[in-house]
């Protein structure tokens, strides 16, 4: 049972049961324009989600639990006292961490690019975590989001160095700075939210799932932030971090893995779509940047056929994968597809098309989910 | 004179780059006996970052972006000013 630890017990005490039927939310959420109904289609994409958890457990939630709510007031009071606790540091170009403390949570833009960017991107990325998935910060107990802009000479990389964002300036040539991305933020955010969870190991496919993680979760939250079906999200990760001198749209396409990039200097974008294509190779950490494109792809093509948000269509599904006690931190692409089946199956039901839709996706390229699957309902 | 290969892979990029210098056997012997050898792999919980493998004659290093300094933090930036396209 992916779901019964007794983390989830606890989430699932403190959630606030909704009243409008799940399928009524996600309609809300996917139609209602944001800017004409913003609080709208706000308050149904994190009733929705709210509801997800609930209905995930209800099946096996003990009979002295049903039909209560004594958990609403408390988790009313969690919620609303959470807010980030951003610091932005700059490293004056640099190597040395964390730098000096340019903005603090709270005070107004400091007028330089990299450092708003950073602090909004923080402030995106844990309005994503906590609207939609319930958790506060990195590591549901609220941490502190430490970041550092700045970062080098012509420093052409993000990374997480397992406390803090670090964001580099680019060299200008073939990179602008890391920051212009939104989804590069929730994706070094996230890193530190697997670190915290599922804990995969940064090499080969668990280092790949690893890296998927994060690029699933930062594309999310660029969606999320815009307001984008699943039709109309790019599905790109790094766009806008080239300059114009380089033949690419961006760093990878989690729509069509390999196809961001094909540049004189830089290459062509090596990441496979389909596990035929799988990369072997000792660099990059068993090619943890390459093969991420074969879980990326599922994610999407899974997303896509579930409709709607990706946040509220296969995002909880992830999420819940993610957080599964049963998933091993040296979990291998199988492993992890099986437990995102085991937690459609929860979900939406076993002879659901939705659960389905998480099956082919993965079969799409060419994963078997290998988890034992949940006993057929009666 | 010796060639020396340094290749930078990893990254959020995950793009691989290389440079080359050519460089004095007797320096390079030097280099190598000097310089203490860096620990292999970067420090746990992170993510995201370079790594530098330096190889020259038959010897070759992997270095940690985090741990990129002193004698091997001269040599790449030698490399990488004098190979950059
Ligand atoms: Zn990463």
């Amino acid at each position: 049972m992916a779901l019964a630890s007794s983390e989830d017990w606890t989430s699932v005490l403190l959630m606030r049961c909704s009243i409008v039927p799940p399928y009524l939310l996600a309609r809300i959420a996917a139609s209602a324009d944001d800017r004409a109904m913003p609080v709208v289609a706000r308050a149904a994409r994190r009733a929705l989600v709210e509801s997800m958890p609930v209905r995930l457990a209800r099946n096996a939630a003990p009979e002295a639990f049903r039909g209560r709510d004594f958990g609403t007031e408390r988790r009313d009071l969690r919620a609303a006292t959470r807010s980030p606790q951003r610091t932005i540091s700059d490293a004056e170009s640099t190597e040395t961490l964390p730098g000096h403390v340019v903005r603090r949570e709270g005070a107004a833009p400091v007028g330089d690019a990299a450092a708003d960017e950073a602090y909004d991107g923080l402030g995106a990325t844990f309005a994503l975590y906590d609207e939609v998935f319930d958790r506060d910060s990195i590591d549901d107990r609220g941490l502190p989001l430490d970041a550092t802009v700045h970062y080098g000479e012509e420093y052409d990389n993000a990374f997480w160095d397992g406390t803090r964002m670090v964001f580099g300036d680019g060299d200008g040539e073939i990179f602008r700075r890391f920051t212009v991305s939104i989804d590069v933020i929730g994706h070094e955010l996230t890193h530190g939210v697997t670190q915290f969870t599922a804990g995969l190991l940064y090499q080969g496919q668990s280092g790949a799932l690893n890296e998927s993680m994060s690029d699933v979760f930062g594309a999310m939250v660029a969606q999320h932030q815009l307001g984008q079906s699943v039709e109309q999200a790019t599905w790109l990760i790094g766009a806008g971090l080239f300059t114009d001198r380089v033949e690419g749209v961006a760093l990878r396409s989690m729509k069509a893995p390999g196809t961001a990039y094909d540049d004189d200097i830089l290459g062509k974008d090596p990441q496979p779509a389909h596990m035929d294509e799988y990369v072997d190779t000792p660099d990059d950490d068993g090619g943890v940047h390459i093969n991420s494109g074969i879980p990326n792809r599922a994610f999407q093509l899974a997303a896509t056929a579930i409709g709607g948000t990706s946040w509220t269509g296969a995002g909880p599904v992830w999420w819940a994968a993610l957080r599964s006690a049963t998933l091993r931190p040296d979990a291998d692409f199988a492993a992890f597809a099986g437990e995102t089946v085991a937690a459609a199956t929860t979900a939406f039901g076993q002879g659901s098309l939705k659960r389905e839709a998480v099956v082919d996706a993965w079969r799409t390229v060419g994963i078997e989910p290998a988890h034992p699957l949940p006993e057929p309902a009666e | 004179m010796i060639t020396i290969t340094i290749t930078r892979t990893g990254g959020f990029a995950g793009i691989s780059r290389q440079w080359t210098l050519q460089m004095e056997a007797t320096e390079w012997r030097e280099l190598v006996s000097a310089a203490a050898p860096p620990p292999p792999s970067a420090p746990d919980g992170s993510a995201d970052r370079f790594v530098y493998r330096i190889r020259g004659g038959r010897r070759s290093l992997t270095i940690p972006d985090s741990h990129l300094d002193g004698p091997w933090r001269e040599l790449v930036d030698r490399a990488r000013s004098a190979g950059e396209p």
